[in-house]
């Protein structure tokens, strides 16, 4: 299978003296990852560099077999993300911001695009609804329909699960699997165990900027895979 | 089990000193930064006087007393309200914040109207520590003026100021929705996203188009009654660092919420771009509206017959209509060249780009009224700020 993201040496250092890496990662054509890390431990700064909203400091970024960097247009359109605070523009409705998502994204219909995906977001009754009028959960689904309206082959969700209520939270998770189906790579930043452990079939884990992989979670079944992260965060023997 | 009696705020206490230690903490942080933008601005501004010192000496003089008198008392008018305004920014942030101080003390279940009552206290005590810092700073300035006139504006501009920014949670900057939909055919969603969101929508660049207004006009009529022309001039170059004020304003707006633009692969070329094209098209208007006012201003002059003898010189024409060229370039140019100096230092500050436009505008205006035909020079300077600023809302940290 073709690797989708490969990383090498890659570094970022932050002016505030945070380093990230250097980090020596692959992920292939679609896996879908889980990527744990404390508060602080780097794994936006991991999710901007990928996603090329930020430059990197040394090392080499390659997402479907091209060089990532903040100018690479074409290669960006490939990739979707969602940042943590995926704020939105107050007073705008969510009609008007994925419409302007497509448009930007240059969608060949941009209108069934957009129905498309306020429907499977549960947002058409809102969908002329001020965005800062509407709930917090109703702000996280816009971001996510944005961050997938051109259903990218790679994309990259920091914290996603955040705010969303059992039900979306269920269709986001019906997403990330049918996505692995349709051979399209997920990375999701993510601080629930059980969630993971049932969506994600490899997990990562980011501490003070180096990143480690969890070797043993593949084989695990779902609970041992839970118990897993229990015992790295906090201790003891498994 | 018996419940303890709710303890009452303390204003000193619960407010004041953990505002001082927040305030002094933010301080600190950006100790680096102030200084540098501090140090940065005393440079330019002893460079700007160092060099038009002699050309400024030279034309003051010639200004009537009674006009001059009463421009100072508007100028003293305008520090006195952009100060509140700057401290009661502060203090709507500190009070009506999200997570801020009051917010937190009502989550402790604080009694909301003594909350409120504190709240005010506080507001008065900024209001107060802000009127003694403007009174220092224009002491010696203000000293020709009449002691009743200078108490009333000191107690009143910055209380009525003070009152309308810090009322309570208003609208966000950009308050009307941009009425886009899949089904427009736009070639260019950037500029139109933006421009329907600017024209439309901030109460700020609203508010600073008509106060970039009000130099021009007053200006302009002035020259009518026969002022001098410099002063219709430098009023022009006021409007028109006033307006360009409104670039800081809608800029940091839009970068709260960049992600969307940047997951979709827009880079800085085209965010800019977009940024230009909206402030060209105000630049056009703005250049016309002058032009149109100094040429009328001009008909007026030489056509009503005054107890002064008018130049009536066969080029009086080519005269009035290079002044009127001149006086729109002077109001138009700072709002034209702000998107290329936007990125500059960091986007998201407001205050610090409001300096920076504000000696780029005084140099090159002033520049300019001594010099005319240093005009070319504007698009060298435009071009090189551009390529200067290039990558940075691609490779910022924001949002």
């Amino acid at each position: 299978m073709a690797h989708t993201i490969e990383t090498t040496n890659l570094k970022r250092a932050w002016p505030t003296g945070f380093k990230l890496g250097p980090i020596n990662f692959t992920a292939l054509e679609g896996e879908t990852i889980a990527v744990f890390g404390k508060n602080g431990a780097g794994k936006s700064t991991f999710f901007q560099l990928l996603s090329g909203s930020v430059d990197r400091t040394d090392g080499e970024i390659r997402i479907l077999g091209h060089k990532m960097s903040p100018d690479a247009t074409t290669l960006r359109r490939r990739v979707g993300y969602l940042p943590q605070e995926s704020t939105l523009p107050d007073w705008t409705t969510p009609d008007e911001i994925l419409s302007y998502a497509a448009k930007l994204l240059e969608l060949s219909d941009p209108c069934a695009a957009v129905e498309t995906e306020l429907k499977r977001w549960d947002a058409l009754e809102w969908r002329h609804r001020p965005i800062c009028k509407s709930s917090h959960g109703m702000q996280r689904r816009i971001g996510l329909a944005v961050a997938m309206i051109h259903d990218p082959d790679l994309l990259i969700l920091d914290e996603p699960f955040n705010a969303l209520d059992i039900v979306n939270s269920r269709t986001l998770s019906q997403l990330i699997r049918d996505r692995a189906a349709r051979h399209k790579t997920t990375l999701i930043s993510i601080h629930t165990p059980l969630l993971a452990a049932e969506l994600c079939p490899r997990s990562i884990l980011l501490e003070n900027g180096q990143l480690s992989e969890l070797s043993a979670w593949p084989d695990l079944p779902l609970l041992e895979r839970a118990s897993l992260i229990e015992t790295r965060f906090f201790g003891g023997t498994r | 089990m018996e419940s303890k009696p709710m303890k009452k705020t303390d204003l000193t206490t619960d407010i004041l000193l953990p505002l001082i230690k927040q305030e002094t903490r933010r301080f600190r942080a950006s100790l680096g930064h102030m200084l540098t933008t501090g140090a940065a601005t005393i440079i330019v501004l002893s460079l700007f006087v160092y060099i038009f010192g002699d050309f400024i000496r030279d034309k003051l003089p010639g200004v009537d007393p009674a006009l001059a008198r009463d421009t100072l008392y508007l100028f003293a008018v305008f520090i006195i309200a952009i100060s509140a305004a700057v401290t009661a920014r502060a203090a709507k942030s500190i009070l009506y914040a999200k997570h801020g101080w009051i917010a937190m003390l009502r989550t402790f279940g604080l009694r909301v109207d003594r909350l409120r009552r504190q709240s005010v206290s506080a507001g008065i005590v900024l209001l107060a520590t802000e009127n003694i810092i403007v009174c220092c700073l224009l002491h010696s300035y203000m000293g020709g003026f009449k002691t009743s006139h200078a108490v009333i504006a000191l107690l009143t501009i910055p209380s009525a100021v003070f009152y309308w920014r810090v009322r309570g949670p208003r609208t966000p900057a950009v308050a009307h929705t941009s009425h886009h939909s899949c089904q427009d055919t736009t070639k260019d969603p950037l500029f139109s996203w933006r421009e329907s969101r600017v024209i439309t929508g901030s109460w700020q660049g609203s508010s600073l188009r008509v106060l970039a207004a009000l130099p021009i006009l007053s200006g302009t009529v002035s020259l009518a009654g026969h002022a001098p022309i410099e002063l219709a001039l430098v009023s022009s170059l006021a409007g028109g660092i006033i307006l360009s004020w409104t670039v800081p304003f809608l800029v940091a707006e839009d970068l709260k919420a960049t992600w969307i633009e940047r997951q979709a692969a827009v880079g800085h070329d085209q965010w800019i771009g977009a940024w230009q094209k909206i402030f060209w098209g105000w630049a056009k208007a703005i250049f016309t509206t002058t032009v149109v006012l100094y040429l009328v201003s001009f008909a007026v002059i030489y056509s009503v017959p005054s107890g002064a003898s008018s130049p009536k010189t066969p080029d009086i024409l080519t005269l009035a209509l290079s002044k009127a060229l001149l006086g729109g370039l002077l109001a138009a140019f700072p709002i034209w060249m702000a998107p290329a100096f936007i990125m500059q230092i960091d986007g998201r500050r407001v205050l610090t780009n409001i300096v920076l436009l504000t000696l780029i505008g005084l140099f090159a205006g002033t520049a300019l009224i001594a010099v005319p035909y240093l005009a070319p020079m504007l698009y060298l300077l435009h071009r090189e700020a551009h390529r200067y600023q290039r990558g940075r809302f691609a490779r910022g940290s924001y949002n």
